[in-house]
C-alpha cells in the first residue's frame, strides 16, 4: 500500500480519537482537510487541486465517466471518457492498483497540492488487446462545474424535480415533494 | 462543508428553505456522521453505495452534488462539487426572496 493511502487512514483513525477525547477543535481540522481533499477547494493554507475527471466504480475498475473541460485530464488530450484508471502513482512513488480500493480512497488519491505529479496507469476500451498507458499529469485547480457545461446530465435546469421517495436512516419514510412550497437544497452527499 | 451548511441551516431558520440530503454511506458510517457533525437536516440513505437508486434516477455522477429546487419545484441550480460559499448562499437568497414575494 503506498505512502498516500496508509496517510489517509491514519488520518481518518486520528480524527476518530480526537473527535472521542473531545479535541473537536483539532479533529474538525483533521476532517475538513479530508474534506477538502475531495471537493477540491483552498484549505489550511494548502492549495488542493485534481486533474478535473469526474469518476464512477463499474465493477471492481474505476472508469473515467467525464473529462471537465479546461482541466487537467482534458488539456492533456489523452484521458477520455470510459477510460480505466488501472493504477495510481504520486510523483515517482510506486504505482498503487485501484482494483478493489473505495472510490473514496481513488479520489483521495488523485486530489493533492496544486502542481504536484499523478502518474495515471489507464486502459482504453476503443484499442483492442491495448497495452496500459501511462499518462503523466500535473494537478491543477478545478472550478466546481455546472450543468450547463455536460451536454449529457440528465435533468436540465428549469424542469421540474423529480419526486424523490425513500427512507432516512432510522426507516422513516419522507419525499422531496412534502417540502413543496420551500426552496430545497438537494445535497447528494458522502462522508468522504 | 458541513460547518457551512450548519450556519446555512440555522441562518435561514423560519424562512422559506430546507436542505435535505441522499446519503451514500453505509448505514453505520451515516449514523456516526450525523452524531459527530452534529448534522440537523434529514438525509435518505440511499442504499449504502454511490450506485444507489436516487443517485442513479438523478443520474449523478461526482459528489457531491447539489441541487438548488425552487418553491415550485423546479431545478433552478445544480453544481458538481461545492461552488463555495458566497455563490451558494447568493443563489439561496435570490430563491427564496422569490418563494416569499409568492407568498404575500
Amino acid at each position: 500500500m503506498s505512502l498516500q493511502v496508509a496517510n489517509n487512514s491514519l488520518r481518518k483513525h486520528m480524527k476518530s480519537i480526537l473527535l472521542r477525547t473531545g479535541e473537536t477543535c483539532i479533529g474538525t481540522a483533521a476532517f475538513m482537510l479530508m474534506f477538502c481533499l475531495v471537493a477540491g477547494v483552498k484549505c489550511l493554507g494548502q492549495d488542493v487541486a485534481g486533474i478535473g475527471v469526474a469518476l464512477n466504480k463499474e465493477g471492481d475498475g474505476i472508469v473515467v465517466k467525464q473529462v471537465l473541460s479546461g482541466g487537467p485530464a482534458a488539456l492533456s488530450g489523452k484521458i477520455k471518457a470510459n477510460d480505466r484508471i488501472i493504477a495510481i502513482a504520486q510523483g515517482d512513488q510506486p504505482a498503487v492498483k485501484t482494483a478493489g480500493l473505495d472510490m473514496s480512497k481513488v479520489v483521495q488519491m488523485i486530489r493533492g497540492p496544486k502542481g504536484s505529479v499523478i502518474r495515471l496507469t489507464m486502459l482504453s476500451p476503443d484499442r483492442e488487446n491495448s497495452t496500459p498507458q501511462i499518462v503523466e499529469l500535473v494537478r491543477g485547480e478545478i472550478k466546481a462545474i455546472t450543468a450547463a457545461a455536460s451536454a449529457k446530465e440528465k435533468f436540465v435546469l428549469g424542469q421540474a424535480a423529480p419526486e424523490i421517495e425513500g427512507e432516512d436512516v432510522d426507516g422513516k419514510e419522507f419525499t422531496l415533494s412534502d417540502y413543496r412550497g420551500k426552496v430545497i437544497l438537494v445535497d447528494f452527499w458522502g462522508d468522504w | 462543508m458541513y460547518p457551512h451548511e450548519r450556519s446555512l441551516v440555522k441562518r435561514l431558520e423560519g424562512r422559506p428553505f430546507v436542505l435535505l440530503g441522499v446519503n451514500s454511506d453505509p448505514k453505520e458510517r451515516l449514523r456516526k456522521v450525523l452524531e459527530q457533525e452534529n448534522i440537523t437536516w434529514r438525509s435518505w440513505w440511499d442504499g449504502g453505495s454511490t450506485g444507489g437508486p436516487i443517485a442513479q434516477a438523478w443520474g449523478i455522477r461526482g459528489w457531491p452534488t447539489l441541487f438548488l429546487i425552487d418553491h415550485k419545484g423546479v431545478i433552478r441550480h445544480q453544481h458538481l462539487g461545492s461552488p463555495g460559499g458566497e455563490v451558494l448562499d447568493e443563489e439561496l437568497e435570490k430563491l427564496i426572496a422569490e418563494a416569499e414575494a409568492a407568498k404575500e
